[in-house]
């Protein structure tokens, strides 16, 4: 009897988990913060959007194509105006929460279209959106944070846990890979030697100078621990603070030390929101409205 | 031959297109060769186009030249493409060579 008890009790923790209603504000917070580093990464982006998607660039034969076999033609030159002023209202669209679904599938069937018509250019990022904008797709959404007025700001918490896992997973998988499959564990200078490669910024340069090895061995074990503890600092509410203070950091020295990738860093670190209470949220979304989008952002009943 | 004329999208992370169309498929050796080779007939397309009164080319050969890091020489500021004469012979290596047809 106590053992069904106990079987009853943690099945409905774990559909609780999953399917309790939540509101909506940490998904809608999430995806204005993901829509504006789309923006910044695309904008970046689109500036060698002729090479990247017209016959300028160099293009693999369908035959040779060497991740997805799916083969897309390219644009003519005059059309990339077009495509691109589609592309960005989208994802204008999915900041500001209009018509989002659309907005959403817009986003997603550009981003596919990019990723597929040059691999070269290709990167984690366009894989990472690709599957959360599958994702939030399918998902409830609230009008927060949005243009559109609507109810209700209740929603089933599992595209929140879907996200949340797949930040924690993402994090410690690259600290494992580190364990696993790089020098990390035995080579001191691993992250000290990295830091002369051809993303060094200007930045990199002067701490490479300014900075001894040692503390960049230091850095280099910091680095580590962090990503294999992610998963205790951001499942325990009373370590999240040291997570967001400790992951932080560590994504804003990234972005400063490695050219480009502040836009990788970005999307990482919209999903920060995530883990946010949504009392914060509410308070932050209710400072911002002191400012001038008040009206475009008023805060339906809840 | 200058990259920018061939690949102008910046290094993201540490990689660029070339560096992507040179070294992705590393472990299909066949398909990585054959990506390779399409990527030479590119490159001699373009450079004719480029230089409409030069000779076409007749081959090319993709060259990687490798640099150390070392405590006693620590760079101050950010990466910088070397220029391919500046290796030690020893630190160069060809990728490929590709014979162009006329």
């Amino acid at each position: 009897m106590n053992d069904r008890l106990f079987k009853n009790k943690l099945m409905g923790r774990f559909i609780g988990f999953w399917f309790e209603t939540t509101d909506t504000i940490r998904l809608d917070t999430f995806r204005m913060c993901l829509g504006i580093s789309i923006l910044l990464y695309m904008g970046f982006r689109w500036q060698y959007a002729d090479e990247w998607l017209t016959r300028e660039g160099f293009h693999i034969s369908a035959q040779n194509l060497p991740f997805l076999s799916m083969k897309v033609p390219l644009l003519p030159l005059l059309f990339l105006p077009i495509f691109g002023a589609f592309f960005f209202a989208s994802i204008l669209a999915l900041i500001v929460g209009w018509q989002t679904r659309w907005a959403i599938w817009s986003v997603w069937g550009c981003l596919l279209y990019v990723t597929c018509a040059d691999q070269l250019a290709a990167f984690s990022p366009n894989k990472i959106l690709l599957a959360v904008l599958f994702i939030l797709g399918f998902a409830p959404f609230g009008t927060y944070w949005s243009v559109s007025k609507g109810q209700p700001q209740r929603q089933p918490v599992w595209p929140v846990r879907v996200f949340q896992i797949t930040m924690i997973v993402h994090f410690f998988m690259a600290g494992w890979a580190k364990v696993v499959f790089g020098e990390w564990m035995t080579n001191p200078l691993v992250l000290w030697t990295q830091m002369h490669g051809t993303y060094r910024t200007h930045f990199a340069g002067f701490l490479l100078n300014l900075l001894s090895p040692k503390v960049w061995t230091f850095m280099q074990i910091n680095a580590l621990l962090v990503e294999l503890l992610s998963p205790f600092l951001f499942i325990s509410k009373k370590l999240r603070w040291l997570g967001f203070l400790w992951m932080g950091s560590l994504l804003i020295m990234i972005a400063l030390t490695m050219k480009h990738l502040i836009y990788f860093m970005l999307i990482i670190a919209s999903f920060f929101v995530l883990f946010v209470e949504e009392d914060a949220l509410h308070r932050f979304r209710k400072s911002i409205n002191v400012f001038s989008v008040k009206r475009a952002f008023e805060k339906p009943e809840r | 031959m200058p990259e920018r004329d061939y690949f102008q999208m910046e290094t993201f992370g540490y990689r660029t297109r070339l560096f992507e169309a040179l070294f992705l498929a590393k472990s299909q050796e066949t398909k990585g060769l054959a990506i390779q080779k399409e990527l030479a007939g590119w490159i001699a397309k373009r450079y004719t186009r480029l230089h409409p009164g030069q000779p076409k080319p007749r081959a090319v050969r993709f060259v990687a030249g490798l640099r150390r890091a070392n405590l006693e020489n620590v760079p101050s500021k950010r990466w910088q493409t070397t220029p391919l004469e500046s290796f030690a012979k020893e630190d160069l290596y060809i990728i490929s060579t590709h014979r162009i047809a006329p």
